[in-house]
């Protein structure tokens, strides 16, 4: 019985030895294996300025160039679909596309059946101040500028905040509601309080778990360069409000 | 308050206690028995937590955790129970306390029964959706790492300190004739199937076969309600009265044959009937007997006999001896 057991446990731990030698996790649909064989990686944009976004008809932003940079590494080329959020995940159940990208956060209600990357970028809602100015420590009657449509504005109003919503916020004085690579883009201050505070992440299909490894590898150590492009973007002055609006 | 202060608080507490409750050398393994039980909680926390942490969309791990979860019942039971069942009986509680362990017993088989039916069907219901399971990645010093292999060293943590504990327990349980300890100690010789069970999950998981995670968990969750069945069916018994077996539920207890045929070798009883019934892990004793002759000298006798019958089985607590005009 004992001796029994023993040969058990040995024989297990061969076989977990002879597993890890031999490249684990792998794709249940072999995706990886694909893209790299027929040299196309399908991949999914939301359009989330300035995550991703649409310029002539071409995706742009950091996420977009980051999924390109990732096909070349591989050696494929990115095969694009635009659509909104839901139909990519739906497309993802399929296997239709490989990934989906632009600014989804860990929350997306439908990442829990699928492939949801590691969170590779959490991004922080704050009032900020102007340079050489702070927030001040209650907001009680302050006036605060947020974009249009923002969750931070009924936030700001229970707080006793005057609330201003402007189309374009970097233009606006004083304090302004927004996330931590705006704020740090316009040179502002942030405040201590925490408005909203969102995960980033990329999705993959269920199951492709070679893939989604790849992927978060990838991402991980790309999470930099996105967010320094981000803030270049706050930078610049491109306010992201809503979506589909054409600024150009 | 300081530890020092506690323990003087709890024995004082302890003060009830029937002193004569446990034989010497029985306290001194019931006190060893306690200590393991404490260590096994502390342990199990520890496996609990670390499995909680890479828990991921693994339905295996999430069966292995729920496994380790309930083994919580059984140590917590025995050090309950073991501080209770030996209170001295008092007017409320005339028969004693010693019942505790049993409705401890019986709770504990329910909630194994339950968990494992309803994790088991969710398992399966996985299986029929055909659901992908996915394990990504998480940070370990600056490297992004597959989540499975810190499931596997997390499951090999729930699996081998398990075992051991469990080898230690078990000659304990048998020499206290002690239950939930039993039980306990089956429990932890276990646990290193269910680890397995969860690792190949995982494992075949990262070999890309999806079912495997579905089918581990159910086979884990097959073996908990089986737990659940085996021990809600003896704690029944035990609440029934049945005749008393041994400890692993094999075989008939012996000692209501021997008190028999002690009574039988009486020069004095013409004939007994013996029930034994057991009160958690004690026996009481119910003798209907029938004397040769009826004399003045009978109550001593009968008394005699009782103290003689006790001395059959320290396990033994209560012997009630009736004398009667004939069997019924």
């Amino acid at each position: 019985m004992r001796g029994a057991r023993r040969v058990g446990v040995l024989l297990f731990g061969w076989l977990a030895l002879l597993l890890g030698a031999c490249g684990l996790p792998r794709d249940t649909h072999g995706t990886q294996e694909r893209i790299v064989r027929d040299g196309v990686l399908r991949a999914g944009l939301v359009r989330h300025e300035p995550w991703t976004g649409l310029q002539d008809g071409k995706p742009t932003g950091p996420e977009a160039e980051a999924v390109a940079k990732l096909a070349e590494q591989l050696g494929a080329r990115v095969s694009w679909t635009v659509a909104p959020e839901a139909e990519l995940m739906h497309a993802l159940e399929e296997r239709a596309v490989d990934v989906v990208v632009g600014g989804i956060t860990a929350k997306s209600p439908w990442v829990k059946q699928l492939g949801a990357g590691q969170p590779y970028l959490t991004t922080r809602m704050h009032v900020g101040a102007p340079p050489g100015q702070t927030v001040p420590e209650s907001l009680e009657g302050a006036s605060v500028s947020v974009a249009p449509g923002s969750g931070a504005g009924p936030r700001l109003q229970a707080w006793g905040a005057r609330v201003r919503e402007v189309e374009r916020l970097h233009e606006a004085p004083g304090l302004r509601a927004a996330w931590d690579w705006q704020l740090d883009g316009w040179g502002y201050a942030a405040g201590e309080d925490v408005l909203r505070e969102e995960q980033r992440i990329w999705v993959v299909p269920a199951g492709e778990n070679r893939w989604l490894l790849t992927v978060d590898r990838f991402v991980v150590d790309h999470a930099e360069p996105i967010r320094r492009r981000l803030l270049a973007s706050a930078r610049a002055g491109e306010t992201p409000t809503a979506p589909d609006e054409d600024r150009r | 308050m300081s530890w020092r202060q506690r323990r003087r608080r709890a024995g004082h507490a302890r003060g009830p206690v029937d002193p004569e409750d446990l034989p010497d050398d029985k306290r001194r393994l019931l006190k060893r028995a306690q200590r393991l039980e404490a260590w096994s909680l502390a342990y199990l926390a520890s496996a609990i937590v670390v499995i909680y942490l890479t828990l991921g969309a693994s339905q295996a791990m999430k069966a292995a955790w729920l496994e380790d979860l309930l083994s919580l019942i059984p140590p917590i039971s025995f050090l309950v129970g073991s501080k209770v069942a030996h209170r001295k009986p008092s007017a409320e509680y005339p028969y004693g306390y010693h019942r505790a362990v049993t409705v401890a017993y019986l709770v504990g088989s329910v909630a194994l029964l339950f968990m494992g039916t309803w994790l088991f069907v969710e398992s399966a219901l996985k299986l029929v959706r055909a659901e992908y399971p996915s394990i990504g990645t998480t940070q370990l010093f600056g490297h992004t790492l597959w989540m499975g292999w810190l499931m596997l060293a997390a499951l090999l943590w729930s699996a081998i300190p398990s075992v051991l504990l469990g080898r230690a327990k078990l000659p304990l349980a048998e020499s206290l004739h002690d239950k939930v300890l039993h039980a306990d100690a089956l429990m932890n010789k276990a646990d290193w199937l269910t680890a397995v069970a969860a690792m190949l999950g995982v494992l075949g998981i990262g070999m890309g076969w999806w079912w495997a995670d579905a089918v581990a968990a159910g086979v884990i969750a097959l073996d908990i309600a089986w737990d659940g069945q085996r021990h809600l069916r003896t704690a029944l018994g035990d609440l029934m009265d049945r005749t008393p077996r041994t400890l692993d539920s094999k075989h008939a207890e012996p000692l209501p044959r021997r008190i028999h045929e002690a009574l039988c070798g009486l020069d004095w009883v013409e004939a007994a009937q013996v029930r034994v019934r057991e009160d958690g892990h004690v026996f009481c004793a119910d003798v209907r007997l029938v004397p040769k002759e009826r004399g003045p000298e009978l109550v001593t006798r009968l008394g005699n006999a009782a103290a003689d019958l006790k001395r059959l089985d320290w396990r033994l607590r209560d012997v009630l001896l009736v004398p009667v005009d004939r069997l019924g």
